[in-house]
């Protein structure tokens, strides 16, 4: 009973020293009400969703549900955190140059600083970086710079920011490293690449975006005007004064093109994601402190590692660990049979992969508005391994092509899903709280009006592109 | 001794509703750093002062957001800021009042206030507890003049 407890704080951690589920309770219970309470308590938002998931990591082993820590820390994956951390790194140099703030500003002369045309040209940057970086990191630097532009314009920021809310979603929805759910995916099924998102996935990306641009020009684009002298003030911004560190640029857009080639090249070499991003990070480091003092070296590195997100970093690790558990004791057995339940009376693995992908796609987008998309990706991956494993037992084999149908269905329903609403993804609360400070704030309700039916829209051409691509 | 004692009475004040320009102009006539913003009764709402005014000539969000700490891309000359600053003459001054640091009582001791003073760049505010009024000023001037006046 409490001795399973003890054993554990007293020295039971290692492997070997087993641990049996305290009071004898069954793992698969224990592990269940942990599983739930912590998803519950990050779903309120009251507590810091990094700190609830490692608190309920330390319940999955404290409480017996893993026989030792070792089994626990099996159940991280490595890959995402490498790569996740890797990119991180990366941003976290990037970004002192300036260049997103230039890149801002030089698509608004561009057009003339004609507002609707800024609107679609800080989409289209927002989209290329939300897929070659992370969402909250492109968002985190442009929604700065188009509050300023939209202040000297004169004009109402909330169309700029609900665009820059959508396509940052959208556009990183098309690569493995573009949106948390996709690293999860591309970390977790052995046989998807960072080709596989741009072979399969990214294709259908542009349509999306030029889809959900025409209603936003509908409803605000068209009646976007601002006045010549204000337009004037804009033209005078000199987009190359953003550029506050034009060597470090060089290395920064040096090792990310190194970064981005070996996430092309590196698997069938045999390296994986995390790989390639930790060594790109550590290699830019090298590069930004060659010219210091040792004591401005140690200093540098020490700043920019502190500017990881380090809160999603230990929020995986603790999640990882609560899945994992859930999945040791067999729990996710049972949410698989409830998946392959779905697909009972099927008539061959076709119309298994037909049904599983469409409400894959549904419920991941509709669950992913309400609730944070990661927690929510991280249980489904091995629930669908699972289902796989059952399906095949029973006969109905999916093949890897069918498979991998579904885990596309997963990782666009669940990005695109993140559009639903304002809690439905981080950047878009980080877009929010911008836009709060600067005096023009986002309301929930209005946000949920806007863009839960484009989200719907964006799901739907996604249906069609699953469907016509690789269901008939 | 109190603050009661040392405190400057019946200071100079702007009402909320006052434009910005009338406040702004009595900041620079008088050179004074900061000034108690106030409403019709009388009560402290906050202090318009030099960084405030400051923020106002340039763009909002530049002044919210630390993100853009380089703004050299505004190309920015005088007659950008002077446009910002007119933008704002208009607006009640209550609109930029910032919050005032630590709120002295005419009870408060004048250890506490010079504690207060070594850590505050402005005059502090007396305010009576009960109704919020305020009913003086004390700078460091007023203490430092009366240490140096009883030592004579």
């Amino acid at each position: 009973m409490i001795l399973s407890l003890a054993t554990t704080l007293l020295g039971g951690g290692g492997e070997g020293h087993g641990v049996e589920p305290l009071f004898g309770w069954d793992p698969l219970w224990i592990s269940g009400v942990i599983f739930v309470l912590t998803y519950g308590v990050i779903m309120t938002e009251k507590y810091n969703r990094a700190v609830v998931a490692l608190l309920g990591a330390g319940a999955m082993i404290l409480f017996g549900v893993y026989p030792n820590q070792s089994a626990a820390i099996h159940g991280i994956d490595w890959n995402t955190i490498g790569l996740l951390t890797g990119m991180m790194v990366i941003v976290a140099v990037t970004q002192r140059t300036g260049v997103f703030q230039f890149l801002a500003i030089w698509s608004a002369k561009k057009v003339n600083a004609r507002p609707w045309g800024i609107l679609v040209m800080l989409s289209i940057v927002t989209a290329v970086l939300s897929a070659l970086l992370d969402n909250v990191t492109t968002v985190l630097l442009i929604a700065p710079v188009t509050l300023l532009i939209t202040e000297e314009l004169e004009i109402a920021p909330y169309p700029f920011l609900f665009a820059e809310i959508l396509f940052s979603n959208i556009g990183g929805t098309a690569t493995l490293i573009g949106d948390p759910p996709n690293i999860l995916i591309g970390s977790q099924v052995e046989t998807i690449t960072f080709n596989s998102f741009l072979t399969e996935v990214a294709p259908i990306v542009p349509l999306i975006f030029i889809m959900t641009l025409l209603p936003i020009y509908v409803m605000w684009g068209r009646k976007l005007t601002a006045s010549d002298e204000a337009m004037a003030r804009v033209m005078n911004f000199k987009a190359k004064e953003a550029i506050t560190n034009v060597p470090l640029l060089k290395k920064s857009l040096a090792v990310l093109t190194f970064v981005l080639l070996g996430f092309m090249v590196g698997h069938p070499l045999g390296f994986e994601p995390a790989t390639v991003a930790m060594v790109g990070g550590a290699l830019l480091l090298l590069l930004d402190n060659l010219s210091r003092t040792p004591e401005e070296k140690s200093e540098n590195v020490h700043h920019t590692f502190g500017e990881v997100e380090w809160v999603t970093i230990f929020f995986f690790v603790g999640l990882f660990v609560i899945v994992h558990g859930l999945e040791n004791a067999g729990a996710l057995d049972i949410l698989a049979e409830k998946v392959v339940g779905f697909t009972e009376g099927a008539a061959n693995s076709a119309e298994v992969t037909t049904r599983l992908s469409i409400a894959v796609l549904w419920v991941s987008a509709v669950a992913s508005a309400i609730v944070d998309n990661i927690p929510f990706v991280a249980t489904m991956i091995p629930t669908l391994k699972t289902a796989f494993i059952q399906l095949s037992e029973q006969g109905s084999v999916l093949d890897l092509d069918q498979q991998h149908t579904i885990w596309w269905s997963l990782s666009l329903g669940a990005c695109l899903g993140g559009n639903g609403s304002l809690i439905g993804a981080s950047a878009n609360l980080i877009v929010a709280g911008f836009a709060e400070r600067a005096g023009s704030p986002i309301r929930f309700l209005t946000f949920l009006k806007h863009a839960f039916p484009l989200m719907l829209f964006s799901v739907a051409i996604a249906t069609v592109y699953i469907y016509l691509r690789y269901l008939i | 001794m109190t603050c009661s004692e040392i405190m400057t009475s019946d200071p100079v004040t702007v009402r909320e509703d006052q434009p910005v320009a009338a406040a702004t102009a009595l900041l620079r006539d008088n050179r004074f750093r900061s000034v108690p913003v106030v409403n019709a009764d009388g009560k402290m709402i906050g202090q318009f002062g030099i960084q405030a005014l400051l923020g106002l000539i340039l763009p909002k969000t530049a002044v919210a957001d630390d993100n853009l700490s380089n703004l050299r891309y505004l190309n920015d000359d005088l007659a950008d800021l002077q446009r910002r600053l007119v933008e704002e003459h208009d607006q009640p001054v209550g609109k930029y009042a910032e919050e005032v640091g630590p709120v002295l009582h005419p009870d408060t001791a004048i250890s506490q206030v010079v504690a207060h003073l070594t850590k505050s760049r402005n005059n502090l505010p007396v305010v009576e507890e009960a109704t919020g009024k305020l009913i003086g000023m004390v700078s460091y001037w007023d203490i430092i003049g009366r240490i140096l006046e009883d030592s004579q």
